[in-house]
Order: structure tokens, then C-alpha cells, then sequence
């Protein structure tokens, strides 16, 4: 496997790996991870929307959505993002204490968000770059 | 090793000769599959297997079942026939894999059931040594106990002699009070007033002029009150072998300066003894007692309860006993397979989540929130083994979710899954969801969870 950098875990990316029954057809592998880039900018579109509504609730839950996923894969900064705009979504800093003013945390979110979309769409150039050219459907193996 | 007969029920040619069978899968992995290959690990024959073109014989549902049985496991390649072995150098890797010897490919294997190995025997590690802990406690108590006891015995037997001793003492004074009334009257009034004055040392009189009633009455009470001779002794031998073996400050003293201190040279000696004494070493083979789940040293290693196969005695199920965890652990499941509902709104955790209990041999059920969770434990509540849960998810969060589950199967164990490292959420998902174990979003493929529970 290839070192993806700081950017990823690699432990925890190759562990998925591992699940595959075939390194060369990776047919549990791509569909999850690029499933995931897929997901991802769904999730990029609904935050913009929620930020444009001043939804800081519903950042939070977006947030911490994505973490998860992003979290599971072991795409950290993604996940570190992610992490900022549920913490900003429920009115706190990253450390936990308490960010009473909305304005600051739409800001941090907003930013976050920016960065965040612009990680995901180096990484997802990377992988799909790994995991080259759908290959024909293959007979599913077990 | 297909024409070996004496594998015949477990492995051999299907009966066109031009695939091969796995019919017992347990027995095969754990007894023929160490003889070839350097593991004993289902999955990665099997993965080897398909890079080497095998495939596995699908049965689908219009011809119902493999003619060998559901969990038999059927692999076909074009060229691997019983009566062609010239064809076996036609079968090859496919492509092979530029990164990986196959001999690393099985290491991995190996050595992922180590670790698995190593965090059961941890884990049944952890059991043991609360068990020890508890034992040690109840020793103490026990010990507290009898020597509270013993010394109350002590105390009773005292307050008899005193008590007796006050009423010789009355009984003397009515004498004398009798006595200086009779010689004062002289009169034949007391024909027996001068054997009372004779035994004026403290007998019971027996003639019609007896002392007070109330003195005779408290006498016969003291003696009506005879000990246990039998008990007593028991006691007295269960005192000594206390003293002998803890601390005697303890039992020794009355039961005031017992209550005073009764803990702090108690406790941590005596728990050390048993840990360190090398008879209560002896670790109890494939059976392993429930433990508080809440207790911090367990979060991670509860014992697997399977509580399907005796839902009665789960009600207190931290007290009893539960079914071998060295059995569970087994590569293969023994038995039947685990059904597991896994409630994920989250398509990628949901996905690599079923994978990976599915490569564990697990049946997975998937349900995408937590109303749909608790509508499939509605359905059927004995269904499940074990539900791994989400907590953050939209239409019903899965707090709420378990504590609805827990109405209709209190038994099964719930594994809450999140991302929130907060204690206090963490806290708050015990209290309220009953959760059997919290495990955290980051670490929990790392750790088998599957094989750990």
C-alpha cells in the first residue's frame, strides 16, 4: 500500500484494504471509499445549505455525521474538520468551553468547511487515483 | 488431503469430481487446515482460494440449498478435477499480487489470532482477578462475621454471670430481711426461717417461703438459655483459623474496638494475600462468572452472554454465571452462527461494519435508524445476539432506541458505537440507554470488537 501521508491513517486505511478478498478487483474497498467521496459532497452541500440558514444545530449533527465516516476510513483531517464544525455546531470551542457568540462559530465553521472541502477533493484525487478505473463488474465473490 | 478417507465427513471431492467440499467448516479449520497451511484461519484459505481462480459454488434460490448442506462450502476451478491431476500446473495465481509473498499474506492471519488470543486471555484475566477481589471481600466479611460472634458470645455469656450474680445477691438480701423479721417476731410463723438462716449463702429455698418470684423466674430464664456446644465449637475452630491466617488485631478485640477499626489493616492485606497466594491461582477453565459491566476495568472486556440460550437467569445477570468464553472465541463460531443487528445511519460505517462481522462469520442485520432497530427487535425479540448501536441518528437516536429494545429483550447486550469521547455523554448513555458497553468510533476495528464482546 501506499503511504497516503499524515493526511490518513494508514493503519487504519489498510486494515480496510485488508478486507478485500482480491487486491487487484477491490470490490469491497472502492465502492466504500469512493462511496464515501460521494457522501461526502452531499454532506458539503447540506452544510453550506444549513450555514446559509444560520443552522447551527443542524451543523452539529452534519458534523458529526461525517466524522464518523470519515473517522472509520482513517481520513483524520477530514475527520478533524469534521470534529470543528460539530463542536462549533453545538456553540463550543474545540476544547469544550463554551462559544456563546453565533457569529464566531458560523465564521470557524465556514472556515473549516472551506478547508475541509478542498482536503476531501486533494484525497479523493489520490484515491481515486489508487484504486484506478472501475474494472468490469466482476462475478461478486463471497 | 481430499483423498484422504479419513477426512471424508469433513472435506472431500463433490461427486462429479470436479469441485471439492467443505462440509464441516469448524472441524476443517481447526484440524485439517493447520496440517497444509501455516494458519488455521477459514477466511484466508479462502482468499487464497479465489487467487488462485477457485470460486465458490453458488446455489441459488430456485434449487434451493447445496445438495451438502447449508454450510457447506462447495469451490469449483475449471482445471482442479479428481481424475486430472496433469491440470494442477494449469492453476495459478491470477495476476499475482507485485506487493505481498504469500507467506506475509499468512502471517497476518496468525498473528491477528494471537492478539485476539492474547485480549481473551486479558480479558478473562481481568474476571478472575475481580473474582479474586470479591472473594477476598467476602473472606473478610466472613471473617468480621465470626469474630463479631465469637465475641458476642463472649459478651452474653458475661451479662448470664452478672446477672446471676445480681440475683444471688437480692436472693441474700430477701434472707436477710426474712430472717431479721422472723428472729425479731420469733414467732412459728416460719417453721422453715431456721434452714433458710442455715443456707443463707445463696440457695434457692424450696419450702413455701420462697424468695420473690420475679428473682426465681430471671434464674430459670438464664439457665432455661443453654449454648450450643456444637455451633460454638465450629465457631471457635473458624476464630482460630482466621486469627492464623489474617490479621488477629481484628477478631481479636470486642466488638467496639472490632467496629471502631474494622477496615484499615483489614482490607488491603488480606485482598493481597489472596491475589498473591498461589492457591487461589488456579484459573477457572472455560467458564468465567458475569461482572459489573460499569466497572471501568470490564468496559472493555465484558464476556460475551449469549443470552438466547438461557434468557431466564439474565434478569440478574451480573451474578451469574455465563456460558464459556473461551468457546466463543473459537476461530468458528461453535454452533450457531451470531445474529447481529447493526443499527448505523451512516452508509460507509454501516457497510465496512457488516463486513467485517460477516468476515467474523457473524449473520448481520442492518437497520439505518433507530426506529427501524426497534421495530426489527420488535418483530422478533429472541432474534438477535448482540446489537451494535449508533448513537447520533436521525428519526430515533439510539439512547432512546436501547432503552425501547430494553423493554422487549432486557437480555440482549448492547454495544453503543460513537465518536463522542466525552465521559459525561458516555455516562449518560449507560444511565439511560442500559448499555452493555460503550465502544468508541476510532478504535473499534482495531480491536476486533466482534471477537472481544
Amino acid at each position: 500500500m501506499p503511504d497516503f501521508g499524515d493526511d490518513v491513517d494508514n493503519a487504519i486505511f489498510s486494515q480496510i484494504l485488508e478486507m478485500d478478498e482480491n487486491e487487484d478487483e477491490r470490490d469491497f474497498s472502492r465502492p466504500l471509499v469512493l462511496g464515501f467521496f460521494d457522501q461526502a459532497s452531499e454532506t458539503f452541500e447540506q452544510m453550506q445549505q444549513a450555514l446559509d440558514d444560520k443552522n447551527l444545530d443542524e451543523l452539529s449533527t452534519l458534523g458529526h455525521f461525517l466524522k464518523g465516516s470519515s473517522a472509520t476510513l482513517g481520513f483524520n483531517k477530514i475527520r478533524d474538520s469534521c470534529q470543528i464544525i460539530q463542536q462549533y455546531g453545538h456553540r463550543m470551542n474545540v476544547d469544550s468551553t463554551a462559544e456563546p457568540d453565533e457569529e464566531v462559530c458560523l465564521k470557524k465553521i465556514t472556515d473549516a468547511l472551506t478547508a475541509v472541502k478542498a482536503d476531501t477533493t486533494e484525497l479523493e484525487k489520490v484515491m481515486r487515483k489508487f484504486f484506478g478505473p472501475a474494472p468490469d463488474e466482476d462475478e461478486a465473490e463471497e | 488431503m481430499l483423498e484422504d478417507p479419513s477426512y471424508n465427513s469433513v472435506v472431500r471431492w463433490s461427486a462429479d469430481g470436479d469441485s471439492f467440499v467443505v462440509l464441516e467448516n469448524e472441524k476443517f479449520t481447526k484440524t485439517i487446515l493447520p496440517k497444509h497451511f501455516k494458519h488455521s484461519n477459514f477466511a484466508s484459505f479462502v482468499r487464497q482460494l479465489n487467487k488462485y481462480d477457485f470460486h465458490k459454488v453458488r446455489h441459488n434460490e430456485e434449487s434451493g440449498e447445496s445438495p451438502y448442506g447449508r454450510d457447506a462450502w462447495e469451490f469449483r476451478h475449471p482445471e482442479f478435477r479428481a481424475d486430472r491431476k496433469d491440470n494442477l500446473d494449469n492453476i495459478r495465481r491470477k495476476a499475482p499480487a507485485p506487493r505481498k509473498a504469500p507467506p506475509a499474506d499468512d502471517a497476518f492471519p496468525a498473528s491477528q489470532q494471537v492478539f485476539v488470543l492474547s485480549e481473551s486471555l486479558q480479558a478473562t484475566q481481568h474476571q478472575i482477578q475481580a473474582l479474586q477481589e470479591q472473594y477476598g471481600e467476602l473472606e473478610k466479611t466472613n471473617k468480621l462475621l465470626v469474630s463479631e460472634v465469637v465475641s458476642l458470645q463472649k459478651m452474653v455469656k458475661a451479662q448470664s454471670q452478672a446477672a446471676n450474680e445480681v440475683i444471688t445477691h437480692l436472693n441474700n438480701v430477701e434472707d436477710r430481711r426474712r430472717n431479721s423479721r422472723h428472729s425479731a417476731q420469733s414467732g412459728p410463723s416460719g417453721q422453715t426461717g431456721q434452714t433458710f438462716h442455715a443456707g443463707s449463702t445463696g440457695f434457692l429455698p424450696d419450702g413455701s417461703d420462697e424468695p420473690a418470684p420475679e428473682l426465681r423466674r430471671a434464674r430459670e430464664l438464664l439457665n432455661g438459655v443453654s449454648p450450643d456446644i456444637q455451633a460454638d465449637r465450629e465457631l471457635e475452630r473458624l476464630s482460630m483459623a482466621y486469627n492464623q491466617n489474617g490479621s488477629p488485631a481484628d477478631s481479636a478485640g470486642s466488638s467496639s474496638v472490632m467496629f471502631a477499626h474494622p477496615n484499615p489493616g483489614g482490607i488491603p492485606p488480606l485482598v493481597h494475600d489472596t491475589l498473591s497466594d498461589p492457591r487461589h491461582m488456579v484459573y477457572p477453565v472455560g467458564q468465567t462468572t458475569g461482572i459489573d459491566p460499569f466497572h471501568a476495568d470490564h468496559i472493555h472486556n465484558i464476556p460475551y452472554s449469549r443470552p438466547l440460550s438461557n434468557p431466564a437467569i439474565q434478569a440478574d445477570a451480573s451474578a451469574q454465571i455465563t456460558p464459556p468464553l473461551k468457546e466463543q472465541l473459537g476461530s468458528i463460531w461453535r454452533g450457531k452462527k451470531p445474529h447481529i443487528l447493526l443499527v448505523e445511519d451512516d452508509k460507509t460505517c454501516a457497510r465496512i461494519g457488516s463486513k467485517f462481522l460477516t468476515i467474523n462469520d457473524c449473520v448481520v442485520d442492518i437497520a439505518r435508524d433507530g426506529l427501524e432497530a426497534v421495530e426489527k427487535v420488535n418483530r422478533d425479540a429472541d432474534r438477535f445476539d448482540l446489537i451494535f448501536m449508533d448513537i447520533i441518528m436521525p428519526h430515533l437516536d439510539g439512547v432512546s432506541a436501547t432503552a425501547m429494545i430494553r423493554m422487549v429483550a432486557p437480555q440482549v447486550p448492547v454495544v453503543a458505537m460513537t465518536s463522542n469521547i466525552r465521559q459525561e455523554d458516555i455516562q449518560t448513555y449507560f444511565q439511560f440507554g442500559k448499555f452493555t458497553q460503550c465502544h468508541q468510533l476510532t478504535s473499534r476495528f482495531n480491536h476486533h470488537p466482534t471477537l472481544q464482546v
